[in-house]
């Protein structure tokens, strides 16, 4: 391979020195300005630095920033369940992502109990991981949500990082990925498909990501929906289908779950009743868990890219860049929803 | 170097009682502190945003709150069935625990892994160690020292191991598929090495001792590994006993791909008991481990003063529709 040279970048991998002499500042003022610092540098010399750093193609080493700066080289992830695939797979690309920075992970579980999410941030906040990074869904209305921001935001004070997953109750770096417009895009493309009537799953416990996904759903849909919110498990959805009266049961020619989880469980309750898939009702659900691969029919869903949101993740725990990500979620239509015949 | 990080003379301050007072009300000593003390050091802990620092207090009082769980690939269901029941015990001794992964079994690799695993979790100083991990054959250095450990299936001579019955639940297996009318079964293992995948194969071929076996990675792409290369030399089974339900879907797969209907076609039976198969279809026929109790049993075994021997956890046959009467 052939690559064109410029003076400006030496072949070797740009370093912080090579910056500095570019900018024509000192290592330590590059380095502040590039590695973050609470020490401010003044806006012209940042500017001069930064635009050394885009001209030379300088990225930063983030593996051994990490151990300049941070205490440990943990990220400590805080999950909702750890039976819940979409959690376990989350926790697997995040753990796939922090080895490439030499990182390790460690993970904690909420069982979505409010509660026990402040005392976990405050135990882990004691072991002074290099990262929290919270990936549980944010409650709608949160009962102690000022108590949690106390705790992070001391977190913060003392060196750490605080990065979120896919919600944005807390004032913290979020990545997220496009939950309201994944769903909406869904709801409009099986509209196309000619569904009209649609049962829709949400979560019984109030989580402010799961009901963008019905908000989001219901307004790209169109059509006549009905909202119901079974426990926010497989067996609740399950439970939730075998316990529903037969009109009830007739009437959708559609069921979206808010989750593949639950659109499993929804799927089980189904088979009990004697319900053929999509004969005799068309299933869809949110997440692409992995276990989809296994499910016959194929399920249709939305995909969430995991390792774009881990790598997002992994950058923001570790860079100081701030400001939010949002990665892309889009419909993935399978044979689980055929078009309506009429 | 932070201004602000309040420290424990704050708190005591706050809550105008004495600095050890407010060391024992936060730091959990065996000295019981009345408990409206106790209230009143919590609430200025709390006014006051102060968190103990665990590094020193588990220095300090020679362990921490955290019980740490050792798991292979965490997005395997078998470990998060396993990790529920540990973090239902500790939940209720009011303890946190921090699950680390060591990736999919990978050969010495793996074990590499868990070693450098556990000597990171040492500086950690855990109040105990589960490890859920399979153990290699042979291997009894499983370390002992520190902190309370214990190990689910297989563990090493001196080691708290909550025993799992693997060999009798694929005797037992091997029996029913006797029963329903299987003669001709290929068992699709994982590496040999691996004690729990031994005592698997050993079990099952107790009963049928003409069951041949093909190795493969642990995991559902090797399941569809050995069953795709049982296939290619030409071998048609009546049935395949894959030792997990993991590697049994995607010897599933497999068949799919290759025209066979799973079940109708040729039988398949997985080991465990997780939650997918009631997910695939055929619904897959399995040995039931209760994992989220033996997750519990693991936990509350590691953290026993003085643990009673107890009785393997028995395994048991499920028959579903993926091995139909022949």
């Amino acid at each position: 391979m052939v690559e064109a040279q410029s003076d400006a970048a030496p072949r070797r991998p740009v370093t912080l020195t090579d910056v500095a002499r570019h900018a024509g500042v000192s290592q330590p003022t590059a380095s502040r300005v590039l590695n973050g610092s609470a020490r401010t540098v003044a806006e012209n010399y940042r500017k001069r630095v930064l635009e050394a750093a885009q001209e030379l193609g300088y990225t930063p080493n983030l593996a051994a920033q990490a151990i300049a700066r941070g205490t440990s080289g943990t990220i400590a992830l805080v999950i909702g369940g750890i039976s819940d695939p979409y959690f376990s797979a989350l926790a697997a690309a995040l753990m796939k992502q922090a080895e490439t920075y030499g990182l390790r992970v460690s993970i904690a579980v909420t069982d979505r109990r409010v509660d026990r999410e402040l005392e976990l941030v405050r135990e882990l906040r004691g072991q002074q991981p290099r990262a929290i990074v919270l990936a549980g869904t944010g409650y709608v209305d949160p009962p102690n949500g000022d108590e949690l921001v106390a705790e992070l935001r001391r977190f913060e004070e003392t060196g750490g990082k605080v990065v979120l997953i896919s919600r944005t109750d807390l004032p913290f770096e979020t990545v997220t990925f496009d939950t309201h417009e994944g769903a909406r895009e869904l709801a409009a493309e099986l509209a196309g498909l000619g569904y009209r009537r649609a049962l829709v799953l949400g979560s019984g416990t109030p989580l402010l990501s799961m009901q963008q996904r019905v908000d989001g759903f219901v307004e790209g849909f169109g059509g006549t929906t009905t909202v119901a919110y079974p426990e926010f498990s497989w067996a609740g959805t399950r439970d939730f289908i075998r316990a529903l009266p037969d009109d009830e049961l007739a009437a959708p020619e559609l069921i979206f779950a808010i989750t593949d989880d639950m659109a499993l469980g929804a799927i089980a309750g189904l088979r009990d009743r004697g319900r053929r898939i999509p004969q005799d009702v068309a299933v869809a659900g949110f997440d692409d868990i992995t276990t989809l691969r296994d499910v016959v029919p194929p399920l249709t869903t939305v995909h969430v890219p995991l390792d774009q949101v881990a790598e997002e993740t992994v950058r923001r725990a570790l860079d100081a860049d701030g400001g939010g990500r949002t990665v892309p979620a889009h419909p993935v239509i399978r044979a689980s929803t055929p078009p309506v015949r009429r | 170097m932070s201004l602000n990080t309040p420290t424990l003379t704050d708190v005591a301050a706050h809550a105008g009682v004495s600095l050890a007072t407010a060391s024992r009300a936060l730091n959990g000593s065996a000295r019981k502190v009345n408990p409206e003390l106790q209230e009143r050091v919590l609430a200025s802990a709390r006014t006051l945003g102060y968190s103990a620092n665990v590094q020193a207090q588990a220095v300090a009082r020679g362990t921490s709150n955290v019980v740490a769980l050792v798991v292979g690939d965490i997005a395997d269901p078998y470990f998060a069935s396993i990790s529920s029941g540990v973090v239902r015990v500790a939940d209720e001794r009011g303890l946190v625990v921090t699950i680390t992964a060591t990736g999919p079994y990978a050969g010495p690799e793996s074990t590499a892994r868990e070693e450098a695993a556990l000597d990171a979790l040492r500086g950690q100083r855990p109040r105990a160690v589960v490890l859920a991990g399979s153990r290699v054959v042979g291997t009894d250095t499983r370390p002992g020292d520190g902190g309370r450990v214990a190990a689910i299936g297989s563990g090493a001579p001196g080691l708290r191991t909550v025993d799992v019955d693997n060999r009798g639940g694929a005797a037992a297996l091997a029996t029913e598929l006797l029963a329903l009318g299987y003669r001709d079964v290929a068992v699709l293992a994982g590496p040999e090495e691996l004690v729990t995948v031994r005592d698997r194969v050993d079990g099952f071929r107790s009963v049928l001792p003409s069951a041949r076996v093909v190795h493969a990675e642990f995991t559902r792409e090797g399941g569809h590994r050995a069953m795709t290369a049982l296939l290619a030399a030409g071998e048609r089974p009546d049935c395949v006993f894959a030792v997990s339900d993991v590697m049994a879907i995607g010897a599933m797969a497999a068949l799919r791909e290759a025209g066979i209907v799973p079940g109708e076609g040729i039988g398949v039976a997985g080991f465990d008991d997780i939650p997918l198969v009631a997910d695939v279809t055929p619904a897959l026929t399995s040995v039931a481990l209760p994992l989220a109790d033996i997750g519990a049993r693991a936990l509350e075994l590691a953290l026993a003063d003085d643990p009673s021997p107890a009785e393997p956890v028995p395994a048991a046959v499920r028959l579903r529709a993926s091995t139909p009467r022949r």
